[in-house]
Protein backbone atom coordinates (compact mmCIF):
# COMPACT_ATOMS: atom_id res chain seq x y z
CA UNK A 1 0.00 0.00 0.00
CA UNK A 2 1.37 3.72 -0.78
CA UNK A 3 1.95 6.12 1.72
CA UNK A 4 -0.51 8.27 0.83
CA UNK A 5 -3.24 5.78 0.68
CA UNK A 6 -2.22 4.30 3.60
CA UNK A 7 -2.22 7.91 5.31
CA UNK A 8 -6.23 8.37 4.16
CA UNK A 9 -7.27 4.99 5.78
CA UNK A 10 -5.69 6.30 9.02
CA UNK A 11 -7.64 9.29 8.63
CA UNK A 12 -10.75 8.04 7.33
CA UNK A 13 -10.69 5.33 10.23
CA UNK A 14 -9.88 7.75 12.47
CA UNK A 15 -12.72 9.91 12.27
CA UNK A 16 -14.87 7.70 12.03
CA UNK A 17 -13.76 6.52 15.27
CA UNK A 18 -14.59 10.15 16.71
CA UNK A 19 -17.65 10.04 14.59
CA UNK A 20 -19.20 6.66 16.31
CA UNK A 21 -17.38 7.62 20.05
CA UNK A 22 -19.76 11.36 19.46
CA UNK A 23 -23.18 9.70 18.70
CA UNK A 24 -22.34 6.60 21.38
CA UNK A 25 -22.32 9.32 24.20
CA UNK A 26 -24.77 11.46 22.45
CA UNK A 27 -27.12 8.27 22.33
CA UNK A 28 -26.34 7.32 26.26
CA UNK A 29 -27.02 11.23 27.46
CA UNK A 30 -30.28 11.19 25.09
CA UNK A 31 -31.40 7.74 27.28
CA UNK A 32 -30.65 9.18 30.57
CA UNK A 33 -32.82 12.03 29.81
CA UNK A 34 -29.91 15.03 29.73
CA UNK A 35 -31.69 16.79 26.38
CA UNK A 36 -35.26 15.95 27.98
CA UNK A 37 -37.70 19.35 28.32
CA UNK A 38 -37.66 19.97 32.02
CA UNK A 39 -41.06 21.59 33.24
CA UNK A 40 -41.06 23.71 36.32
CA UNK A 41 -43.65 24.06 39.20
CA UNK A 42 -43.91 25.88 42.65
CA UNK A 43 -44.77 25.14 46.07
CA UNK A 44 -44.09 27.81 49.42
CA UNK A 45 -43.49 26.38 52.81
CA UNK A 46 -43.09 27.78 56.63
CA UNK A 47 -39.38 26.41 56.79
CA UNK A 48 -36.99 25.10 54.23
CA UNK A 49 -36.00 22.72 57.11
CA UNK A 50 -35.86 18.75 56.03
CA UNK A 51 -35.63 19.98 52.37
CA UNK A 52 -32.92 20.43 50.23
CA UNK A 53 -31.87 20.85 46.11
CA UNK A 54 -31.96 17.50 44.66
CA UNK A 55 -34.56 15.98 47.17
CA UNK A 56 -36.92 13.85 45.19
CA UNK A 57 -40.37 14.00 44.66
CA UNK A 58 -41.96 10.46 44.54
CA UNK A 59 -45.09 8.95 43.19
CA UNK A 60 -45.97 5.66 43.81
CA UNK A 61 -42.69 5.04 45.01
CA UNK A 62 -41.21 6.16 42.18
CA UNK A 63 -38.65 9.05 41.45
CA UNK A 64 -40.07 11.46 39.22
CA UNK A 65 -38.70 14.91 39.65
CA UNK A 66 -36.46 16.82 42.10
CA UNK A 67 -35.93 19.67 43.65
CA UNK A 68 -34.09 22.41 41.74
CA UNK A 69 -34.31 25.46 43.43
CA UNK A 70 -35.28 27.18 47.02
CA UNK A 71 -35.46 30.85 47.92
CA UNK A 72 -36.81 32.79 50.86
CA UNK A 73 -38.94 34.94 50.57
CA UNK A 74 -39.89 38.81 52.04
CA UNK A 75 -42.59 37.54 54.38
CA UNK A 76 -40.27 34.74 55.68
CA UNK A 77 -41.86 31.65 53.72
CA UNK A 78 -39.93 29.52 51.70
CA UNK A 79 -40.19 29.08 48.30
CA UNK A 80 -39.35 25.88 46.38
CA UNK A 81 -38.98 24.94 42.94
CA UNK A 82 -39.17 21.62 41.64
CA UNK A 83 -39.11 19.92 37.82
CA UNK A 84 -40.19 16.71 36.45
CA UNK A 85 -39.64 15.52 32.83
CA UNK A 86 -41.87 15.25 29.85
CA UNK A 87 -42.68 11.53 30.53
CA UNK A 88 -43.31 12.58 34.72
CA UNK A 89 -45.22 15.67 33.86
CA UNK A 90 -48.71 13.84 33.42
CA UNK A 91 -48.64 13.12 37.25
CA UNK A 92 -48.69 16.72 38.38
CA UNK A 93 -52.66 17.23 37.49
CA UNK A 94 -55.42 19.92 38.83
CA UNK A 95 -55.78 18.72 42.67
CA UNK A 96 -52.72 17.47 43.20
CA UNK A 97 -51.31 18.07 46.58
CA UNK A 98 -47.71 17.35 48.01
CA UNK A 99 -46.84 15.70 51.27
CA UNK A 100 -43.13 15.88 53.24
CA UNK A 101 -42.37 12.34 54.57
CA UNK A 102 -40.16 12.28 57.50
CA UNK A 103 -39.96 8.61 58.29
CA UNK A 104 -38.14 7.75 61.23
CA UNK A 105 -35.72 5.99 59.69
CA UNK A 106 -34.57 7.03 56.40
CA UNK A 107 -34.39 10.56 54.21
CA UNK A 108 -37.14 12.59 53.85
CA UNK A 109 -38.88 12.79 50.70
CA UNK A 110 -42.21 14.59 48.84
CA UNK A 111 -44.61 12.65 48.31
CA UNK A 112 -47.25 13.41 45.28
CA UNK A 113 -50.49 13.17 45.66
CA UNK A 114 -52.58 13.45 42.59
CA UNK A 115 -55.88 12.37 40.15
CA UNK A 116 -54.94 10.77 37.54
CA UNK A 117 -58.14 11.54 35.35
CA UNK A 118 -57.84 15.40 35.60
CA UNK A 119 -55.97 17.61 33.35
CA UNK A 120 -51.94 18.02 33.28
CA UNK A 121 -50.94 20.85 35.22
CA UNK A 122 -49.25 24.03 33.46
CA UNK A 123 -45.75 24.63 34.11
CA UNK A 124 -45.10 27.55 36.58
CA UNK A 125 -47.81 26.53 38.32
CA UNK A 126 -47.88 27.05 41.98
CA UNK A 127 -49.12 23.58 44.19
CA UNK A 128 -50.20 23.02 48.06
CA UNK A 129 -47.76 21.97 50.41
CA UNK A 130 -49.05 19.27 53.18
CA UNK A 131 -46.81 18.76 56.52
CA UNK A 132 -47.29 15.19 57.63
CA UNK A 133 -45.54 14.49 60.91
CA UNK A 134 -44.75 11.52 61.54
CA UNK A 135 -43.19 11.57 65.01
CA UNK A 136 -46.57 13.14 66.06
CA UNK A 137 -48.54 10.66 64.22
CA UNK A 138 -46.70 7.86 66.05
CA UNK A 139 -47.42 9.49 69.53
CA UNK A 140 -51.19 9.34 68.86
CA UNK A 141 -50.87 6.36 67.87
CA UNK A 142 -49.58 5.55 71.08
CA UNK A 143 -52.48 6.88 73.42
CA UNK A 144 -54.98 4.32 73.07
CA UNK A 145 -52.20 2.28 74.93
CA UNK A 146 -51.05 4.37 77.41
CA UNK A 147 -54.74 4.54 78.49
CA UNK A 148 -54.63 0.68 78.57
CA UNK A 149 -51.86 1.14 80.94
CA UNK A 150 -53.47 3.48 83.33
CA UNK A 151 -56.30 1.46 82.92
CA UNK A 152 -54.72 -1.46 84.56
CA UNK A 153 -52.85 0.80 87.06
CA UNK A 154 -56.13 1.62 87.90
CA UNK A 155 -57.05 -1.75 88.53
CA UNK A 156 -54.13 -2.91 89.97
CA UNK A 157 -54.97 0.21 92.75
CA UNK A 158 -58.47 -0.84 93.66
CA UNK A 159 -57.16 -4.43 94.01
CA UNK A 160 -54.45 -3.61 96.13
CA UNK A 161 -56.61 -0.93 98.64
CA UNK A 162 -59.43 -3.26 99.20
CA UNK A 163 -56.37 -5.71 100.49
CA UNK A 164 -54.92 -3.02 102.48
CA UNK A 165 -58.46 -2.07 104.47
CA UNK A 166 -58.51 -2.99 108.06
CA UNK A 167 -62.08 -4.37 107.16
CA UNK A 168 -61.17 -6.24 103.99
CA UNK A 169 -61.62 -9.79 103.54
CA UNK A 170 -58.18 -10.43 104.06
CA UNK A 171 -57.64 -8.68 106.91
CA UNK A 172 -60.76 -10.48 109.22
CA UNK A 173 -59.21 -14.04 107.55
CA UNK A 174 -55.88 -13.30 108.69
CA UNK A 175 -57.59 -12.21 112.28
CA UNK A 176 -58.90 -15.32 112.77
CA UNK A 177 -55.79 -17.07 111.74
CA UNK A 178 -54.13 -14.81 114.49
CA UNK A 179 -56.68 -15.63 117.14
CA UNK A 180 -56.88 -19.42 116.12
CA UNK A 181 -52.98 -19.94 116.32
CA UNK A 182 -53.08 -17.83 119.80
CA UNK A 183 -55.31 -20.13 121.52
CA UNK A 184 -53.31 -23.04 119.98
CA UNK A 185 -50.37 -21.83 121.08
CA UNK A 186 -51.22 -21.08 124.10
CA UNK A 187 -53.12 -24.35 125.44
CA UNK A 188 -50.61 -26.88 124.31
CA UNK A 189 -52.58 -29.41 125.98
CA UNK A 190 -54.77 -29.70 122.91
CA UNK A 191 -51.99 -29.85 120.62
CA UNK A 192 -50.30 -32.49 122.91
CA UNK A 193 -53.53 -34.84 122.73
CA UNK A 194 -53.38 -34.49 118.85
CA UNK A 195 -49.47 -34.96 118.30
CA UNK A 196 -48.78 -37.42 121.27
CA UNK A 197 -45.89 -35.73 122.53
CA UNK A 198 -44.64 -32.23 123.67
CA UNK A 199 -41.81 -31.84 121.43
CA UNK A 200 -43.89 -31.84 118.15
CA UNK A 201 -46.10 -29.58 120.11
CA UNK A 202 -43.74 -26.85 120.70
CA UNK A 203 -42.59 -27.23 116.80
CA UNK A 204 -46.03 -26.80 115.72
CA UNK A 205 -46.36 -23.69 118.17
CA UNK A 206 -43.15 -21.75 117.14
CA UNK A 207 -44.48 -22.65 113.21
CA UNK A 208 -47.67 -20.96 114.30
CA UNK A 209 -45.89 -18.36 115.48
CA UNK A 210 -43.68 -17.54 112.34
CA UNK A 211 -47.28 -17.91 110.53
CA UNK A 212 -48.40 -15.06 112.19
CA UNK A 213 -45.58 -13.15 111.66
CA UNK A 214 -45.55 -13.91 107.76
CA UNK A 215 -49.54 -12.58 107.70
CA UNK A 216 -48.24 -9.45 109.03
CA UNK A 217 -45.55 -8.86 106.94
CA UNK A 218 -47.34 -9.29 103.36
CA UNK A 219 -50.49 -7.33 105.30
CA UNK A 220 -47.35 -4.39 105.36
CA UNK A 221 -46.25 -5.31 101.54
CA UNK A 222 -50.16 -4.73 100.35
CA UNK A 223 -50.43 -1.41 101.92
CA UNK A 224 -47.23 -0.31 100.76
CA UNK A 225 -48.42 -1.51 96.91
CA UNK A 226 -51.45 0.06 97.26
CA UNK A 227 -49.05 3.31 98.27
CA UNK A 228 -46.91 2.90 95.10
CA UNK A 229 -49.77 2.45 92.84
CA UNK A 230 -51.50 5.70 93.88
CA UNK A 231 -48.47 7.48 93.31
CA UNK A 232 -48.31 6.10 90.00
CA UNK A 233 -51.26 7.58 89.38
CA UNK A 234 -50.76 11.15 90.67
CA UNK A 235 -47.34 11.85 89.83
CA UNK A 236 -46.36 9.79 87.04
CA UNK A 237 -49.67 9.23 84.70
CA UNK A 238 -50.86 12.54 85.60
CA UNK A 239 -50.99 14.62 83.32
CA UNK A 240 -51.01 12.15 80.45
CA UNK A 241 -49.83 14.76 77.70
CA UNK A 242 -46.59 15.69 78.97
CA UNK A 243 -45.61 11.94 80.42
CA UNK A 244 -46.43 10.79 76.46
CA UNK A 245 -44.36 13.04 75.28
CA UNK A 246 -41.79 12.03 77.63
CA UNK A 247 -42.28 8.49 76.76
CA UNK A 248 -42.02 9.40 73.37
CA UNK A 249 -38.63 10.73 74.03
CA UNK A 250 -37.48 7.62 75.49
CA UNK A 251 -38.77 5.36 73.32
CA UNK A 252 -36.80 7.01 70.49
CA UNK A 253 -33.84 7.00 72.38
CA UNK A 254 -34.69 3.38 73.33
CA UNK A 255 -34.95 2.42 69.47
CA UNK A 256 -31.58 4.01 68.52
CA UNK A 257 -30.11 2.08 70.71
CA UNK A 258 -31.62 -0.90 69.98
CA UNK A 259 -31.42 0.14 66.46
CA UNK A 260 -27.63 0.34 67.06
CA UNK A 261 -27.63 -3.00 69.27
CA UNK A 262 -28.92 -4.49 66.24
CA UNK A 263 -26.31 -3.37 63.60
CA UNK A 264 -23.93 -4.53 65.90
CA UNK A 265 -25.46 -7.55 67.14
CA UNK A 266 -25.91 -8.60 63.26
CA UNK A 267 -21.95 -7.05 62.75
CA UNK A 268 -20.89 -9.90 65.05
CA UNK A 269 -22.72 -12.18 64.09
CA UNK A 270 -21.94 -11.75 59.96
CA UNK A 271 -17.71 -10.75 60.86
CA UNK A 272 -16.74 -14.67 59.67
CA UNK A 273 -18.78 -14.22 56.95
CA UNK A 274 -17.78 -10.58 56.05
CA UNK A 275 -14.50 -11.73 56.51
CA UNK A 276 -14.52 -14.54 54.02
CA UNK A 277 -16.17 -12.67 51.36
CA UNK A 278 -13.93 -9.41 51.74
CA UNK A 279 -10.81 -11.87 51.29
CA UNK A 280 -12.58 -13.08 47.99
CA UNK A 281 -13.49 -9.54 47.44
CA UNK A 282 -9.85 -8.79 47.34
CA UNK A 283 -8.43 -11.68 46.14
CA UNK A 284 -10.99 -11.03 42.62
CA UNK A 285 -9.57 -7.49 42.43
CA UNK A 286 -6.05 -8.45 42.81
CA UNK A 287 -6.19 -10.91 40.05
CA UNK A 288 -8.35 -8.02 37.86
CA UNK A 289 -5.55 -5.31 38.31
CA UNK A 290 -3.11 -8.33 37.37
CA UNK A 291 -4.97 -9.13 34.75
CA UNK A 292 -4.84 -5.17 33.69
CA UNK A 293 -1.21 -4.57 34.52
CA UNK A 294 -1.23 -7.97 31.54
CA UNK A 295 -2.58 -6.41 29.36
CA UNK A 296 -0.76 -3.23 29.72
CA UNK A 297 2.34 -5.26 29.63
CA UNK A 298 0.98 -6.72 25.99
CA UNK A 299 1.06 -3.17 24.72
CA UNK A 300 4.26 -2.76 25.16
CA UNK A 301 5.85 -6.27 25.11
CA UNK A 302 8.43 -6.72 22.90
CA UNK A 303 7.22 -9.25 19.92
CA UNK A 304 10.78 -10.52 19.57
CA UNK A 305 11.51 -11.50 23.34
CA UNK A 306 9.46 -14.28 24.51
CA UNK A 307 12.07 -16.04 26.92
CA UNK A 308 13.06 -14.54 30.59
CA UNK A 309 16.63 -13.25 30.01
CA UNK A 310 18.93 -14.56 33.19
CA UNK A 311 20.93 -12.20 34.90
CA UNK B 1 -31.21 0.26 22.99
CA UNK B 2 -30.98 -1.74 19.79
CA UNK B 3 -28.76 1.73 18.93
CA UNK B 4 -26.67 1.25 21.65
CA UNK B 5 -26.03 -2.10 21.57
CA UNK B 6 -25.31 -2.09 17.78
CA UNK B 7 -22.92 1.10 17.99
CA UNK B 8 -21.36 -0.66 20.96
CA UNK B 9 -20.63 -4.10 18.72
CA UNK B 10 -18.86 -2.40 16.63
CA UNK B 11 -16.61 -0.16 18.79
CA UNK B 12 -15.67 -3.95 20.26
CA UNK B 13 -15.00 -5.21 16.70
CA UNK B 14 -13.07 -1.91 16.46
CA UNK B 15 -11.21 -3.00 19.30
CA UNK B 16 -10.34 -6.46 18.30
CA UNK B 17 -9.02 -5.28 14.93
CA UNK B 18 -6.36 -3.04 16.50
CA UNK B 19 -4.91 -6.39 18.72
CA UNK B 20 -4.05 -9.23 18.02
CA UNK B 21 -2.69 -11.85 21.11
CA UNK B 22 -0.50 -14.49 19.60
CA UNK B 23 -1.57 -18.15 20.77
CA UNK B 24 1.52 -18.50 23.02
CA UNK B 25 0.84 -14.92 25.29
CA UNK B 26 1.65 -16.42 28.30
CA UNK B 27 5.14 -16.86 27.46
CA UNK B 28 5.29 -12.91 26.55
CA UNK B 29 3.30 -12.35 29.42
CA UNK B 30 5.87 -14.38 31.36
CA UNK B 31 8.81 -12.73 30.38
CA UNK B 32 7.78 -9.49 30.72
CA UNK B 33 6.81 -9.93 34.08
CA UNK B 34 9.88 -11.16 35.12
CA UNK B 35 11.84 -8.16 33.30
CA UNK B 36 9.74 -5.80 35.78
CA UNK B 37 10.26 -8.12 38.26
CA UNK B 38 13.94 -7.71 37.68
CA UNK B 39 13.68 -4.08 38.17
CA UNK B 40 11.39 -3.74 41.00
CA UNK B 41 13.37 -6.39 42.65
CA UNK B 42 17.04 -4.38 42.24
CA UNK B 43 14.91 -0.94 42.55
CA UNK B 44 13.88 -2.27 46.12
CA UNK B 45 10.22 -2.28 45.44
CA UNK B 46 9.19 -5.22 46.82
CA UNK B 47 5.58 -5.20 47.00
CA UNK B 48 5.26 -4.70 43.34
CA UNK B 49 8.07 -7.31 42.72
CA UNK B 50 6.62 -9.87 44.69
CA UNK B 51 3.42 -9.33 42.44
CA UNK B 52 5.37 -9.29 39.48
CA UNK B 53 7.45 -12.77 40.55
CA UNK B 54 3.97 -14.35 40.93
CA UNK B 55 2.59 -12.88 37.82
CA UNK B 56 5.41 -14.47 36.18
CA UNK B 57 5.42 -17.51 37.77
CA UNK B 58 1.66 -17.79 37.30
CA UNK B 59 1.61 -17.18 33.25
CA UNK B 60 4.89 -19.94 32.99
CA UNK B 61 2.48 -22.40 34.97
CA UNK B 62 0.11 -22.33 31.64
CA UNK B 63 2.28 -24.72 30.01
CA UNK B 64 3.58 -28.02 30.29
CA UNK B 65 6.92 -26.90 29.39
CA UNK B 66 8.94 -25.88 32.43
CA UNK B 67 11.77 -24.61 30.77
CA UNK B 68 10.04 -20.95 31.43
CA UNK B 69 9.37 -21.82 34.88
CA UNK B 70 12.99 -23.06 35.58
CA UNK B 71 14.56 -19.85 34.30
CA UNK B 72 12.24 -17.83 36.11
CA UNK B 73 13.30 -19.92 39.73
CA UNK B 74 16.88 -19.53 38.22
CA UNK B 75 16.45 -15.85 37.64
CA UNK B 76 14.82 -15.16 41.00
CA UNK B 77 17.84 -17.05 42.87
CA UNK B 78 20.86 -15.29 40.63
CA UNK B 79 18.99 -12.36 41.41
CA UNK B 80 18.96 -13.07 45.43
CA UNK B 81 22.75 -13.79 45.09
CA UNK B 82 23.48 -10.31 43.08
CA UNK B 83 22.27 -8.71 46.21
CA UNK B 84 24.20 -10.44 48.79
CA UNK B 85 21.14 -12.94 50.25
CA UNK B 86 21.83 -16.57 50.33
CA UNK B 87 19.95 -18.87 48.53
CA UNK B 88 20.58 -22.37 46.95
CA UNK B 89 17.91 -22.49 44.13
CA UNK B 90 16.00 -24.86 45.65
CA UNK B 91 12.87 -24.40 43.79
CA UNK B 92 14.95 -24.47 40.10
CA UNK B 93 16.28 -28.05 41.59
CA UNK B 94 13.24 -29.21 42.30
CA UNK B 95 12.58 -29.12 38.55
CA UNK B 96 15.81 -29.78 37.23
CA UNK B 97 15.48 -33.08 36.42
CA UNK B 98 12.36 -32.55 34.63
CA UNK B 99 13.47 -29.64 32.63
CA UNK B 100 17.10 -31.19 32.06
CA UNK B 101 18.83 -28.52 30.01
CA UNK B 102 22.29 -28.29 30.07
CA UNK B 103 22.75 -24.37 29.65
CA UNK B 104 20.26 -23.94 33.06
CA UNK B 105 22.32 -26.52 34.90
CA UNK B 106 25.98 -24.56 34.13
CA UNK B 107 24.29 -21.31 34.83
CA UNK B 108 23.21 -22.66 38.14
CA UNK B 109 26.11 -24.26 39.13
CA UNK B 110 28.00 -21.04 38.35
CA UNK B 111 25.93 -19.43 40.39
CA UNK B 112 26.06 -21.36 43.15
CA UNK B 113 29.93 -22.10 42.69
CA UNK B 114 29.88 -25.22 42.32
CA UNK B 115 33.32 -26.99 40.77
CA UNK B 116 31.70 -29.37 38.35
CA UNK B 117 30.46 -25.98 35.94
CA UNK B 118 30.20 -27.03 32.45
CA UNK B 119 31.98 -23.30 31.24
CA UNK B 120 30.82 -24.35 27.15
CA UNK B 121 27.49 -24.36 28.15
CA UNK B 122 27.63 -21.13 29.97
CA UNK B 123 26.48 -17.48 28.11
CA UNK B 124 29.34 -16.00 26.42
CA UNK B 125 29.59 -12.95 28.47
CA UNK B 126 30.21 -15.00 31.23
CA UNK B 127 32.90 -17.77 29.56
CA UNK B 128 35.79 -15.75 30.48
CA UNK B 129 35.35 -14.93 33.89
CA UNK B 130 34.02 -18.55 34.61
CA UNK B 131 37.51 -19.67 33.82
CA UNK B 132 39.27 -17.47 35.62
CA UNK B 133 37.08 -17.88 38.39
CA UNK B 134 38.01 -21.63 38.30
CA UNK B 135 41.46 -20.89 38.08
CA UNK B 136 41.15 -18.77 41.23
CA UNK B 137 43.06 -15.47 39.13
CA UNK B 138 41.24 -13.09 41.07
CA UNK B 139 43.50 -10.20 40.25
CA UNK B 140 42.11 -10.62 36.56
CA UNK B 141 38.31 -11.51 37.78
CA UNK B 142 38.12 -8.57 38.95
CA UNK B 143 39.40 -6.65 35.65
CA UNK B 144 36.86 -8.84 33.71
CA UNK B 145 33.93 -8.37 35.58
CA UNK B 146 34.21 -4.33 34.50
CA UNK B 147 34.28 -5.73 30.72
CA UNK B 148 31.03 -7.50 31.20
CA UNK B 149 28.14 -5.24 29.63
CA UNK B 150 24.92 -6.28 30.91
CA UNK B 151 24.55 -4.18 34.35
CA UNK B 152 22.81 -7.50 35.86
CA UNK B 153 25.55 -9.64 35.11
CA UNK B 154 28.30 -7.42 36.30
CA UNK B 155 26.52 -7.55 39.67
CA UNK B 156 25.88 -10.99 40.25
CA UNK B 157 29.52 -11.55 39.05
CA UNK B 158 30.74 -9.28 41.11
CA UNK B 159 28.61 -10.84 44.41
CA UNK B 160 29.98 -14.39 43.69
CA UNK B 161 33.69 -13.61 44.37
CA UNK B 162 32.48 -10.87 46.70
CA UNK B 163 35.06 -11.03 49.05
CA UNK B 164 37.78 -11.31 46.70
CA UNK B 165 36.77 -8.17 45.35
CA UNK B 166 38.80 -5.01 45.54
CA UNK B 167 37.91 -1.67 47.31
CA UNK B 168 37.90 0.21 43.75
CA UNK B 169 35.98 -2.52 41.94
CA UNK B 170 33.02 -2.42 44.61
CA UNK B 171 33.00 1.17 44.09
CA UNK B 172 32.76 0.25 40.27
CA UNK B 173 29.89 -2.06 41.34
CA UNK B 174 28.33 0.97 43.50
CA UNK B 175 28.92 3.20 40.39
CA UNK B 176 26.74 0.95 38.55
CA UNK B 177 23.80 -0.04 40.63
CA UNK B 178 23.26 3.68 41.42
CA UNK B 179 23.41 4.65 37.71
CA UNK B 180 20.14 2.38 37.24
CA UNK B 181 18.83 3.44 40.53
CA UNK B 182 19.62 -0.60 41.95
CA UNK B 183 18.74 0.45 45.11
CA UNK B 184 19.29 -2.99 46.79
CA UNK B 185 22.92 -3.59 45.20
CA UNK B 186 23.49 0.26 46.04
CA UNK B 187 22.99 -0.87 49.45
CA UNK B 188 24.45 -4.57 49.56
CA UNK B 189 28.04 -2.73 47.97
CA UNK B 190 27.83 -0.19 50.67
CA UNK B 191 27.65 -1.80 53.03
CA UNK B 192 30.43 -4.12 51.82
CA UNK B 193 33.05 -1.55 51.31
CA UNK B 194 32.19 -0.45 54.45
CA UNK B 195 33.10 -3.68 56.46
CA UNK B 196 36.17 -4.54 54.16
CA UNK B 197 37.49 -0.86 54.25
CA UNK B 198 40.12 0.10 57.36
CA UNK B 199 39.76 3.68 56.74
CA UNK B 200 37.71 4.60 59.62
CA UNK B 201 36.70 8.39 58.06
CA UNK B 202 35.53 6.49 55.04
CA UNK B 203 33.68 3.76 57.01
CA UNK B 204 31.98 6.88 58.62
CA UNK B 205 30.76 8.07 55.41
CA UNK B 206 30.02 4.75 53.73
CA UNK B 207 27.62 4.38 57.16
CA UNK B 208 26.23 7.97 56.94
CA UNK B 209 25.45 7.07 53.19
CA UNK B 210 23.72 3.78 53.86
CA UNK B 211 21.88 5.78 57.06
CA UNK B 212 20.42 8.17 54.46
CA UNK B 213 19.53 5.50 51.88
CA UNK B 214 17.42 3.55 54.24
CA UNK B 215 15.77 6.30 56.48
CA UNK B 216 12.23 6.78 55.20
CA UNK B 217 12.46 10.74 54.97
Amino acid sequence: MQYSKMKLAVGIFVITLFITIGTFLYLVLEDKGTFNKRYNYHFTTDSAAFFSVGMPLKFSGFNIGVIDNISLNDDGTVYMTFSVDETNRRWITEGTVLMTIKPLIGSAHIEVYSAIDNEVLEASTELIMLQNDDINDMISKLEPAVDKILSIINNLDSITSDIARDDSDLKQTMQNIKEFTAKLSNSDSILSSITGDKESTKRIIASLNKTTEIMKELHTISKNISKTTSSLDADIMNPASSSIKELDAIMKDVKQKLDALDGTVKAVGSYDKDLIELKEQISVSVQKSNQIMDKVDSLMQDEEKKEVTLP
Amino acid sequence: MIKIASLSISLLLFSACSFKSPPNQWQYQSTTAFDSYTKNFLSANDALARNDLSRAIKHAKQSANLKMLARIYLGKCALNISVGIEDSCQNYLNISDLVNDNALNAYYSFITLKSNTSIENLNSQYKDFALLLKNKDFTKANSEILNIQKPTSKLLAASLIKDKLTQSSRYEMIKSASFYGYKKSVLFWLNEAMIKTTNEDERKNLYKKIYILKSGD
